[in-house]
């Protein structure tokens, strides 16, 4: 005992006594040394940036999808937030990877981390991305700030500098990154890196060209070398011959089971979707997909008759005055003679509902009898959401389903390169035939034919070309749900058409055999805000399209500016 | 402040001479355990040799003090101590010392064991009397007491007790009341009554003037302190059914604050320390808490084991602790043998009944759907309960529906009862059982003689917890010895083994999310919610949620050590070593497992994890402690001096090692070896240590004037080598006035009073460890599957600063101690000024572009203000009866002096503001309605109309917005109340009679706001949704805007105190922070009344017991608050969000009051 207290004091003498480095953590200095630290450092970013298919779908706070509230942003309620902060703490972290990497650099060869620092391109994109459209202009930073960098100070920067240096990132990313298809589990690959990349230009050119003449536009803008960027991304993925649309030749499922497949593995369409697994992931709430078990009832969520009605007659013309057309008296009549994507879409009464182990089956009728009794079964607009659903109930499981969630998907590089090309104005027909006549073939719908469009008077945007429609109401109609809808709305400055001033009505109300608590408009349709918003949504063109900036941070930076008709 | 290498050296050199000496000294501790010796009386043994010419009496006697243990104690009117003597004696014992120095005098002396009795020799010299009253005094042990003063109550009359402790007084009235005093003896007071023989036993006076405290690394007579420290009798904290040292000790000293946290009443529940307030905004501000000189877990301490407690309060007090100490000290001291005390040994027990408090009742059903449906209204969105649901609800209630659900629509998913449900159940009612029942147990044996003394302590406490389907509990059990042997007049060895092993048992509640969301849900969770399905199995997942969902086990050994020894080599040098050393492993067992709830359709559910799952964590927290510590302590005439130096190091070292394994193979036998599913592994380590020098002198004159120094320099591992190092020092003094000649005139009146000052610098190394090292997290796991794994992940590392050193905190402390009335009155006041400086704080609020938490700086500056009062009161009527009562309050303020908010936002901090302040808009009332004059609101919303909140447009700028929300602009935002608790304090009250006693103490505070959490459904009832909503009796909930022609069953309720309820967001805009609802959160708490028995010593001495008590005793029967009736002013602050709580206020394990009966019973 005394050697062993004597050896505890001898160490007091020991000049290291008070030097403790951490035991269970590595100091940045050891860290950066070998591409496999590259590889752990952009591991993180997986969680962040890839938007899932989520359940009953996510285009809630547009004209597509309602719930049983009305949405902030469309009804113009929106308020200046005071304190709080605009989320920087990736680019510094996306930063610091770029400011680091370099310790690798000197010392293997690009071969052996270009992935990762493609995907840390990649990743960089995502981050600015998603500040560009919240706020438009934003600091663009590619370093790592310290306490006293004189950039902290920076103005915003323009949105069209912040645009060009994200799409010549994604050059960068796309360059590096891996070209093999990979099973989509894995981890991102160049052709993912064109699809976004064609996604942002085609955001950035379209925002450019529409909001032009809006508080919104920017001074000088370049709204065709985007377009081009667009056809020049799409063009090398669909070169590429990797990707094609899921189908089996059956017209009346395969746009339906696409989504509630159980594995994407060897899918041609699928580009990048999530796994689940529940060994691995042992009951991790921010880590389950229990999608089709919550889509069982509609619990509030459903489409809206305006995204109904955006469905075309299976002859391709659209409903109004289209004697292919049964009205609205029933979901069943509605549903006849349409593009079969309103079904595959929405759910219909005599759709099954529920596929039990022993072979019962159950329809969604059952759910439609009983629509607004309770909680579970309210739905404000009566389209119930069958897209993403599957009605396996062995893939029924409260919290610890593992449905994969699809995350990109191939159709968007077609639809990003026709509607780049209408906008280009140089599209043709053999640019339809490569893109909009494979989603129409797919669920046995005439193709488009260019010199042939039928004239919708419902034309959304009837002062815009009847193909410029046309290719909307496809990307409107083919990605239902899937949460592009909002993105799409901003970037054509198009609320001015669909949102200000209206209101989301839903199925003819008399259907509803038991209890209805919304209200119905004159024309006998559900009209759920009626009480809540009677002048319709108050959506602000001038303001709401982006986030306003925390006064609190315009204090700190003098030279930041409020958004346009957030005040300042 | 640099690093200081020469110090280093010499520190360096003269430990490893020491180190020798403590090898021997370890070496010769073993042996002193093996020893047993004779009971020689300590006055036999002892050899003196003393050398006076002609020196006053006084020093002679000092000399005898000085170099052995005994203390003369004499009465300085009667003995006269300036007498000049001479002596010169080799060798001798002791009694023929005194033999010779008064030879000849009439003084006669007596020998106690270690005090010397100096009285008046009986010289014969009484008068003729009539009625005579005599008698003899003696102590406690028996042995006659010479020199006690006997009085006759009112006159001057009076004698003293001789040698063999007897008196004599002639000429007594018969209704005389005869006063007996002898110092460090209570006072009594005898009435005559008739009687001629008058024997009484003195009994020692365990609290007063002679008091010694204990104080670091040493003690002190309480009327030398100069410095401000409390102290706190272990009996105070006995015969109480809680468990925890903290809960027993709170409310005992003004400004000890002691909180729960978030676990709340949870059986084993940890709680938060504090001394005089907020100290730091960012570092630790809790004190140090010791146990025998080492910092402990008080958790693993039994309280029956503890003889005392001094809080440290000021600088000075605590500045020998350093770094250690910033925010004062708990010095803990545990019951030792004493020297020459008979063996004793001692039973307690206490069993008692606790019955949670505060726990929220639900309204009925029917109610509570119509307020819901009505907020649904409000913000126009669909009922959450249908027409066709209210009807099953209200069949329910009036019997006419026999089913808690719809038979034809039964629930089939989990969750959905609560929604579609008819019941109506009182959840928080049903989970919370109303009674359990606890118990401890306490043996200790203790004894000594000259040589060796010891203690020996074992104790069991068993707390279950509230539950009503599954269980809880906490199980504590304690072994304690304490050992000293004497092994030559100058070294003396000590060791103390202290052994705890705590238990708890929990039900996992939700496996995904833990227990506290349990508290969640069932104040959440609708009475709607069936219990049962029709076919009468459990659908409640709930409760199938406590049966099933896996247990979490802790299981945790504190083991520690103290070897010691003592070195004296010459009378007042004192060397004491010691080596301590704390292991804590703990061991920790979860096994998630699936849980399956039966629903009404017949399906099951799971609400348990996928697969069952096992967790295992080990831990092992190692600490050293080693001091040296040598003091000098010497008496020259009036002088006093006494000088301490040493030197101490400390280290933690701290290692955890986590694994977990899916699928296991059957729940019965959960391991990871009995799993078949992927096993992940990870671990956690880290260490840290500090090492120190420090010193103090010690300076009184005639205990008249008090000086005392002291410092310490510290080094800690926390900081970069260049800022490293701190050098903390402190100074005090005293005046004890009523010392002084001139005083006399004024000690009828004030027999005390002694003026006090400190002023001292202390260091705050309470930081996180490696806080100035740039790090990288990685992390296991992703939550990701990339090509079939979950991957490790690493992460940015956070800004830091390289410079980061001390917080120093320097305090000033002036106060007085005073007597009054034969000091039966006492008063302690402290007044003090605490700055914290070289605050860590965010460097600069920057911009968002950076992208980090701004690092933390030692550039902000706090100052906390505040004092105590002790007020005490204590009297002894008679022999059969004296009484008690004491009351003290504590105060603290902190104002931010300085940081770096150049912008001057209000929603962080900025110089000048007053922590705990709240910042709010002032209501102006409930619109009535339509188009009624008022504000531009749309700030917070585009639409107001009748029912919504108005509020005051402070800058009449027509608008209410907070504008930039900076102190120069801060619109129509002002400072609405201050959540600072103000005014702690403690009545305690007590007597007894006869064999009765009797003790209550009262704990509260005198002022604190408090704004309930927006979440807070046990306050605003109606929250934006109706998942986190709830409505219970007693709070304001449905006293919300309902218009005039309302025809609910609600009605209407137009002068209401909330405004109308939105099932939206949009409700936000009706409870912005606002004057209205700032709510009162004073309280004052009947936390602890006793009532005991003794049986009378006739009695209990044929049943082989010297002493037998028995009590009955409560905790926390009474409280009275300023909030509203089902809040607790304790529960609601420990759940608030703000303050560390779980999700939001009321969100929380409720504590209990509790009944108890115990026995006492001494051997």
């Amino acid at each position: 005992m005394g050697f062993f207290a004597m050896s505890i004091i001898f160490t007091a003498c020991d000049e290291d006594f008070l030097q403790r480095a951490p035991l269970d953590e590595v100091t940045s200095l050891d860290y950066f040394k070998s591409p496999s630290d590259l590889k752990v450092y952009v591991n993180q970013y997986y969680t962040s940036y890839f938007p899932q298919y989520a359940n009953h779908g996510s285009d809630y706070g547009t004209d597509n999808q309602i719930r049983t509230s009305v949405d902030q942003r469309l009804e113009g309620t929106r308020t200046v937030s005071t304190s709080g902060s605009i989320s920087f703490g990736n680019v510094r972290s996306i930063n610091y990877f770029f400011d680091q990497y370099k310790k690798v650099e000197e010392k293997f060869d690009i071969k052996d981390y270009q992935q990762y620092l493609g995907e840390a391109y990649f990743f960089r994109a995502l981050i600015y991305f998603d500040l560009l459209k919240t706020y438009g202009d934003i600091q663009w930073i590619t370093t790592e700030l310290g306490t006293s960098s004189p950039e902290l100070y920076n103005p915003r920067d323009p949105r069209n500098v912040v645009a060009d240096n994200i799409i010549s990132v994604l050059d960068s990313a796309a360059m590096y990154l891996t070209s093999e298809k990979t099973d989509g589990a894995s981890r991102v690959n160049k052709w993912m890196a064109l699809l976004i990349q064609s996604r942002i230009a085609l955001y950035e050119g379209t925002w450019e060209k529409y909001h032009a003449s809006d508080p919104f536009g920017v001074s000088n803008p370049h709204p065709e070398k985007y377009f081009n960027k667009v056809v020049e991304a799409t063009t090398a993925i669909m070169e590429s011959g990797k990707y094609d649309l899921y189908s089996t030749g059956k017209p009346s499922s395969d746009y339906k089971d696409l989504f509630a497949l159980q594995d994407y593995s060897s899918n041609k369409e699928v580009m990048f979707w999530k796994k689940y697994n529940n060994e691995l992931s042992r009951g991790d709430v921010s880590f389950t997909n229990d999608r089709n078990f919550r889509m069982e009832t509609p619990s509030g969520n459903t489409f809206t008759k305006q995204m109904a009605d955006s469905y075309l007659c299976s002859d391709g013309k659209p409903i109004t005055g289209n004697s292919l057309f049964k009205g609205y008296t029933t979901l069943n009549d509605e549903m006849q003679n349409r593009d079969p994507r309103f079904s595959q879409t929405i759910a219909a009464s005599n759709d099954v509902w529920k596929i039990y182990t022993d072979g019962t089956i159950k329809y969604w009728s059952e759910v439609y009898k009983k629509l607004n009794t309770s909680a579970d079964y309210n739905a404000p607009g009566g389209y119930i959401v069958l897209k993403g659903y599957n009605p396996h109930m062995i893939y029924h499981v409260q919290q610890y389903e593992e449905s994969p969630a699809i995350i990109y998907r191939y159709a968007e590089v077609l639809l990003n390169y026709v509607e780049a090309k209408a906008e280009l104005g140089t599209i043709t027909q053999a640019d339809i035939d490569k893109t909009i006549k494979k989603f129409r073939g797919r669920v046995g719908m005439p193709n488009l034919v260019l010199t042939n469009i039928a004239v919708d008077p419902e034309w959304d945007f009837p002062f815009l070309s009847p193909i410029l429609n046309e290719i909307r109401r496809e990307r409107r109609v083919e990605l239902a749900a899937e949460g592009f809808r909002w993105d799409d709305i901003a970037r054509w400055a198009a609320a001015d058409e669909l949102i200000v001033g209206k209101r989301p009505q839903g199925f003819f109300a008399s259907q509803i055999t038991s209890i209805n608590p919304f209200p119905v408009d004159e024309d006998g349709f559900l009209d759920p805000f009626k009480k809540a918003i009677p002048n319709g949504y108050g959506f602000v063109v001038g303001r709401d399209y982006l986030n306003s900036i925390p006064t609190s941070e315009i204090v700190l930076n003098p030279n930041l500016t409020q958004n346009p008709g957030w005040g300042n | 402040m640099k690093k200081n290498e020469p110090i280093r050296e010499l520190l360096c050199h003269s430990l490893k001479k020491i180190l020798l000496i403590m090898r021997i000294a370890v070496i010769l501790l073993l042996f002193g355990f093996l020893q047993t010796r004779a009971n020689s009386a300590y006055s036999q043994k002892i050899r003196l040799s003393i050398n006076f010419l002609n020196t006053e009496l006084v020093n002679v006697l000092d000399q005898i003090e000085n170099e052995t243990e005994f203390l003369f104690l004499y009465n300085e009117k009667l003995i006269d101590s300036n007498r000049k003597v001479s002596i010169n004696v080799q060798n001798q014992g002791i009694e023929d010392i005194l033999k010779l120095l008064f030879a000849g005098t009439d003084v006669g002396y007596s020998i106690l064991d270690r005090k010397i009795i100096l009285s008046p020799l009986e010289n014969g010299s009484t008068i003729q009397q009539q009625k005579t009253v005599t008698g003899k005094v003696t102590d406690s042990s028996g042995a006659s007491l010479p020199g006690v003063s006997v009085v006759v109550k009112g006159t001057t009359t009076g004698t003293i007790t001789n040698i063999d402790g007897k008196y004599s007084l002639p000429n007594i009235p018969d209704d005389a009341m005869l006063v007996f005093s002898f110092v460090g003896m209570r006072i009594q007071e005898i009435s005559v009554a008739g009687k001629s023989i008058i024997n009484i036993t003195m009994e020692e006076e365990t609290v007063g003037i002679e008091e010694v405290v204990a104080i670091g690394y040493g003690t002190q007579k309480k009327v030398n302190l100069t410095g401000s420290i409390d102290a706190v009798s272990g009996e105070e904290l006995q015969n109480r059914s809680a468990t925890k040292v903290a809960d027993l000790i709170k409310g005992t000293s003004p400004n000890l604050n002691i909180t729960m946290n978030s676990r709340g009443g949870e059986p084993g529940a940890s709680s938060s320390w504090n001394i005089r307030g907020t100290g730091s905004i960012q570092g630790n501000d809790s004190p140090l808490l010791l146990v025998d000189g080492v910092e402990m877990n008080l958790n693993n301490l039994d309280p029956e084991s503890i003889e005392s407690v001094s809080i440290l309060k000021d600088a000075s007090a605590s500045a020998i602790y350093g770094s250690r100490a910033p925010f004062g000290v708990v010095l803990i001291t545990t019951k030792k043998g004493k020297q020459g005390e008979k063996v004793h040994i001692e039973y307690s027990n206490n069993l008692s009944l606790a019955s949670p408090i505060k726990v929220p009742s639900f309204v009925d059903a029917l109610t509570w759907a119509t307020a819901y449906n009505q907020a649904n209204a409000n913000a126009g969105t669909t009922a959450t309960y249908s027409d066709e649901q209210m009807e099953r609800i209200r069949g329910y209630m009036d019997g006419t529906f026999p089913y808690e659900y719809d038979p034809n629509n039964p629930i089939n998913n989990i969750w959905a009862g609560r929604r579609n449900g008819n019941a109506n159940n009182n959840w928080p009612q049903i989970m919370i059982k109303d009674h359990s029942f606890s118990q401890k147990h306490n043996v200790n044996v203790s004894g000594g003689n000259e040589k060796a003394q010891y203690y020996i302590s074992g104790g069991y406490a068993d707390q279950p917890g509230m539950y009503t389907y599954g269980y809880d509990y906490y199980k504590r059990y304690n072994y304690m010895t304490n050992f000293t042997s004497k092994i030559t007049n100058w070294l003396s060895f000590n060791s103390s083994v202290k052994y705890s092993k705590s238990k708890t048992d929990y039900p996992l509640g939700e496996t995904t999310v833990g227990r506290d969301h349990f508290f969640r849900e069932i104040i959440m969770f609708a009475p709607m919610m069936p219990m049962y399905n029709i076919n009468g199995t459990i659908q409640c997942p709930l409760v199938r949620l406590m049966q099933d969902s896996g247990r979490d086990k802790t299981e945790s050994n504190d083991f520690f050590i103290t070897l010691g020894a003592e070195l004296e080599p010459v009378k007042g040098w004192k060397t004491n070593f010691s080596y301590n050393h704390n292991v804590i492993t703990s061991k920790n067992f979860v096994n998630p497992r699936p849980v399956m709830v039966e629903l009404g359709d017949g399906s099951f559910g799971n609400i348990g994890k996928p697969a069952s799952t096992y967790e295992s964590t080990y831990s092992q927290n190692n600490y050293t402690l080693c001091n040296i510590v040598t003091s000098y302590e010497k008496k020259l005439g009036n002088h006093y001096f006494k000088a301490l130096i040493g030197y101490e190091q400390e280290e933690t070292m701290f290692s955890n090692l986590y694994a977990t394994a899916a699928n296991i193979i059957t729940d019965e036998v959960p391991s990871i070896s009995t799993a078949l599913g992927a096993t992940t592994v990870n671990d956690q380590l880290y260490h840290w240590a500090t090492q120190g020098v420090f010193g103090r002198l010690n300076y009184n004159f005639k205990e008249k004037f008090l000086l005392e120094f002291s410092a310490r320099y510290n080094g800690s591992s926390r900081f970069a080598k260049e800022s490293r190092w701190g050098f903390f020092p402190s100074a005090s003094a005293g005046y004890n006035i009523s010392k002084e000649n001139f005083w006399a005139d004024i000690e009828p009146y004030v027999n005390m009073f002694k003026l006090r000052g400190s002023y001292g610098a202390l260091g705050n190394q309470n930081v996180s460890n490696y806080l100035y090292l740039s790090t990288i997290p990685i992390t296991n796991e992703l939550n990701w599957i990339i090509n079939g794994e979950r991957p490790p992940y690493a992460r940015v590392p956070a800004l830091v600063s390289d410079d980061l050193t001390w917080e120093t905190i320097t305090t000033l402390n002036l106060g007085f101690d005073a007597g009054f009335l034969n000091n039966r009155l006492g008063l302690v006041f402290d007044w003090y000024d605490r700055k914290t400086s070289d605050m860590l704080g965010p460097s600069v609020t920057l911009p968002y572009i950076l992208g980090a938490s701004t690092p933390q700086s030692n550039n902000a500056e706090l100052l906390t203000k505040g004092f105590e009062i002790v007020l005490k009161w204590e009297d002894r009527i008679s022999s059969d009866f004296s009484y008690e009562a004491q009351i003290s309050i504590g105060d603290s303020k902190s104002t931010i002096l300085k940081y770096k908010n150049d912008k001057g936002l209000i929603n962080t901090w900025y110089d000048d503001k007053e922590v705990g302040e709240i910042w709010g808009y002032v209501t102006d009332g409930l619109i009535q309605t339509a188009g009624e004059e008022m504000p531009d609101q749309s700030y917070f919303y585009s639409k107001w109309t009748p029912g919504d909140m108005k509020y005051k447009d402070l800058n009449n700028d027509g608008k209410v917005n907070p504008s930039t929300s900076t102190l120069d602009d801060h619109g129509d935002l002002t400072v609405i109340g201050n959540t600072t608790p103000r005014y702690n304090f403690g009545i305690t009250a007590g007597f007894n009679w006869k064999g009765l006693d009797f003790m209550m103490f009262w704990q509260g505070l005198g002022k604190r706001d408090y704004y309930p959490n927006i979440g807070s459904t046990i306050f605003w009832g109606m929250t934006t949704g109706y998942g986190s909503s709830g409505i219970y009796e007693d709070s304001p909930a449905l006293n919300y805007w309902r218009p005039a022609d309302e025809a609910n069953l609600l009605g209407p309720n137009t002068d209401a105190y909330f405004a109308k309820p939105y099932f939206t967001s949009q409700t936000n805009k009706n409870r912005q922070t606002q004057s209205r609802y700032v709510l009162n959160a004073s309280y004052i708490r009947l936390k602890s009344i006793q009532v005991g028995y003794t049986i009378p010593p006739k009695l209990s001495n044929k049943l082989f017991l010297q002493k037998a008590r028995v009590y009955i005793s409560g905790e926390n029967l009474i409280t009275f608050s300023g909030l509203p009736k089902n809040h607790d002013p304790e529960t609601i602050y420990a759940s608030d969000p703000s303050n560390g709580g779980y999700l939001t206020n009321g969100v929380i394990y409720p504590i209990s009051s509790t009944i108890s009966v115990g026995v006492n019973l001494t051997f």
